[in-house]
């Protein structure tokens, strides 16, 4: 892996996206190699081991949350899906096989690019380790879990603390009701996004001057969670 | 529908007592023989003290009882055991069959002419009461049946209430065959092809056929026609139980049950059409509509982007530096536009096609705003928005309820002055709740307030401002699809505000808070 210039597959089949996706990703410093089909795409994966996939899930040739299975039986490599508006239930399918983020059409540069920025971030292993992290005014320790908010303690319950490690440890990173309850209440077979809805609801007001302007805990409505970056 | 009086209807099994052209049976016997007893043991208490014609009166008496009440053979029969008896009991010599008297052979002929009179006028009253009961019968059935239909709905909602209330009601075993625009009988399952062909031969030949009749006698299932008044509408078919007995010919109950099933199907069939002409004419609008529309607000922003780009390509000599941007930006602001108006075109049609699904969660108002409010963040910009919320729990579509929010957060942007500012209300009250988006702009002329939720309609107001006027349609469809309502108003101090009303069914969820970390 080129730390400096990483190198993105970008799979797409047309032809307009992929212009703006390579002119985009080589002004910012990456690298970029194009598929118009899903088979070229996945030959292409294989020879070159890119650092991140940048996958649109409407191919002609191959369905895209196959292609995507498949890449994850052979390689970890984050995968970006790209998909049309309306279709939540094919980004949570998605993302609960193991693809990392999405993007909904049209999207611009700017959340390009985080996006990139996030997965490669997690793919090089990094926030995970980290024992604290620090998001904005929130920081938090994961070894004495001490959560502080502009440097003031803050008292969360267990559940509450759970929730927030699991958005935190995946900053920047959007994680769907299944993980987030699989994450934090375990095998629990009732656990459903009620729950979540909760504990959410109360993390907020306590970490957010305005509960319904979130500005760290934002809400991705019918997918799940993500913590600003 | 509470179950009708039980009349004794089947249509086999008529009370024995009433059976056309009742036999002398066992029973018959037994109750004339009694009857004839009974007489005989009062005349043996009361002779002496009373006439031989008085005692002979005391036997017409029983045979009018026993005529009236078990028909002709019991009274005859009943006439002759009374002459025998009267002469065996009471004609002296008394004990024997002998008659001293001559007279009293006289006496036994207008006994016996009596009897003869009496049985047949008890016979006719029978038969007019048979015929009583059975027309009541019929006249109730039908009724009921009519009644049954009177709820309306479509053929195939017709053929199973008519085929559950012959069998609840009536226990008749019946299925009713629908006939398609060309005429031809659909096949149904348990229905054979044999018996199908059948059917289609009564419809066609606008007879019964089948099971009692003189054609195809050999099928399972008596057929009758429905042949409707303008084009056949089916056949009614009774199987074995139900035919059996049954009169196929016209007057019978079959024949005019078939008849008014034909109508009610009939008019179900003028409704369907009725309706699809009207669904039809409305698409037909609609897509001319749509059409005029799209080729206005697509080419705009297509004609700017053209122009625009077009520009940037070959900016000529005189081009100046800040014209580039300038340029770029036009193009950027209309390809916005330009993907708003697909989109909510996409999220109309999805809407209208049925190809949404409601899915209700519990979400705290707080959440959906907020996903809303973060989402509009950039265009939002610096305007001041109050929100004024509660932490109140309501059922409804995160998905959609966000659509629903981006658009009146776009229309309030869109339609008041810049800097002005937006508000937010929501609060959960008794079985409903209320959620509420205000500006600060001109709000509504009178009388608009309904009409700006149609599909296309722009408000008087809407001057220079884009848009299709789809935004606030997907937003009825969407509440509406929720069971809630949507209102406009203009507020009292000016400025627009849409108002939504959510049912709120079942309590929402609650978690016991687990303990301090």
């Amino acid at each position: 892996m080129t730390q400096d210039h990483p190198l993105v597959l970008v799979i797409e089949d047309e032809a307009p996206l992929r212009r703006y996706l390579r002119a985009t990703l080589l002004a910012f410093g990456y690298r970029v190699e194009e598929a118009a089909t899903g088979a070229e795409g996945r030959d292409l994966q294989v020879r070159l081991n890119p650092d991140v996939v940048l996958l649109d899930l409407g191919l002609p040739d191959v369905d895209g949350l196959e292609l995507a299975r498949e890449i994850r039986g052979w390689s970890q490599v984050p995968i970006i899906v790209v998909s049309a508006r309306g279709k939540e239930a094919d980004k949570v399918q998605a993302l609960d096989q193991g693809v990392d983020d999405y993007l909904t059409k049209p999207f611009g540069s700017g959340e390009l690019l985080a996006r990139i920025r996030v997965a490669l971030r997690h793919s090089a292993g990094g926030a995970a380790a980290e024992p604290v992290v620090e998001i904005g005014p929130l920081r938090m320790d994961f070894a004495s879990r001490e959560v502080l908010l502009d440097g003031v303690p803050v008292h969360l319950s267990p559940n509450e603390y759970g929730l927030l490690a699991a958005l935190a440890r995946n900053a920047g990173k959007v994680l769907t009701h299944g993980q987030l309850l699989r994450e934090v209440w375990g095998g629990v077979p009732a656990a459903q996004p009620t729950y979540l809805r909760v504990y959410m609801a109360s993390l907020r007001r306590k970490l957010e001057p305005d509960p319904a302007r979130p500005r760290l805990l934002l809400t991705e409505p019918g997918v799940g969670y993500r913590l600003r970056e | 529908m509470p179950a009708p009086p039980r009349l004794a209807f089947p249509l086999e099994g008529l009370p024995e007592s009433l059976a056309v052209g009742a036999r002398l049976d066992l029973r018959q016997l037994g109750t004339a023989l009694a009857a004839v007893g009974l007489a005989t043991g009062a005349g043996l208490l009361l002779f002496g003290h009373v006439d031989l014609a008085d005692l002979a009166m005391l036997y017409v008496l029983c045979i009018t009882v026993v005529a009236t009440r078990y028909g002709q053979w019991a009274a005859l029969l009943a006439s002759v055991l009374s002459v025998a008896a009267l002469d065996f009991f009471f004609i002296p010599p008394r004990f024997t069959f002998a008659v001293q008297d001559v007279r009293h052979i006289g006496t036994f002929a207008v006994m016996l002419g009596v009897g003869w009179v009496v049985a047949n006028l008890a016979e006719r009253i029978r038969a007019q009461t048979r015929q009583a009961l059975e027309r009541e019968r019929r006249t109730g059935a039908l009724y009921r049946l009519g009644a049954a239909l009177a709820e309306g709905g479509d053929a195939a909602a017709i053929q199973l209430r008519v085929e559950g209330y012959l069998r609840r009601t009536m226990g008749m075993e019946a299925m009713v065959l629908l006939a398609g625009r060309d005429g031809q009988l659909a096949p149904r399952a348990g229905l054979e092809p044999a018996d199908l062909a059948v059917a289609q031969w009564a419809l066609e030949h606008a007879s019964p056929a089948g099971r009692g009749t003189a054609t195809l006698p050999g099928s399972r299932a008596l057929f009758l026609p429905m042949a409707g008044s303008e084009a056949p509408v089916g056949a009614l078919a009774l199987f074995p139980e139900a035919a059996a007995g049954a009169d196929a010919g016209p007057g019978g109950l079959p024949l005019a049950l078939a008849a008014q099933i034909s109508l009610a199907l009939e008019r179900a069939r003028l409704a369907e059409e009725r309706a699809e002409a009207r669904l039809r004419a409305d698409h037909e609008q609609l897509r001319s509509t749509l059409l005029s529309c799209v080729s206005h607000d697509l080419r705009t922003p297509l004609g700017a982007i053209t122009g625009a780009s077009t520009l940037l390509l070959d900016p000529g000599p005189e081009a100046a530096p800040g014209d580039q941007r300038m340029l770029l930006l036009t193009i950027h602001q209309e390809s916005c536009r330009l993907e708003r108006l697909v989109n909510n075109l996409l999220e109309l049609t999805r809407l209208e096609s049925g190809q949404v699904q409601v899915k209700k969660e519990w979400v705290p108002m707080e959440e959906v705003v907020g996903a809303a409010v973060s989402r509009m963040e950039e265009q939002l910009g610096e305007r001041p928005l109050t929100l004024d919320l509660r932490e109140d729990w309501v059922p409804l579509d995160p998905v959609l309820l966000e659509q629903v929010l981006l658009n009146l957060l776009d229309n309030a942007l869109k339609f008041s002055p810049p800097g002005s500012p937006i508000e937010i209300e929501g609060r959960a009250l008794e079985g409903r709740a209320r959620l509420s988006v205000s500006d600060h702009g001109p709000g509504f002329s009178p009388g608009e307030e309904r009409r700006v939720f149609e599909k296309l309609y722009r408000g008087s107001r809407s001057g220079s401002v884009p848009g299709a006027g789809l935004g606030l349609a997907i937003c009825r469809a969407i509440v509406q699809a929720h069971g809630g309502t949507i209102e406009a108003a203009t507020r009292a101090g000016g400025g627009a505000r849409i108002t939504l009303t959510l049912p709120i069914e079942g309590a929402p969820p609650e978690l016991a808070p687990d303990g301090p970390s």
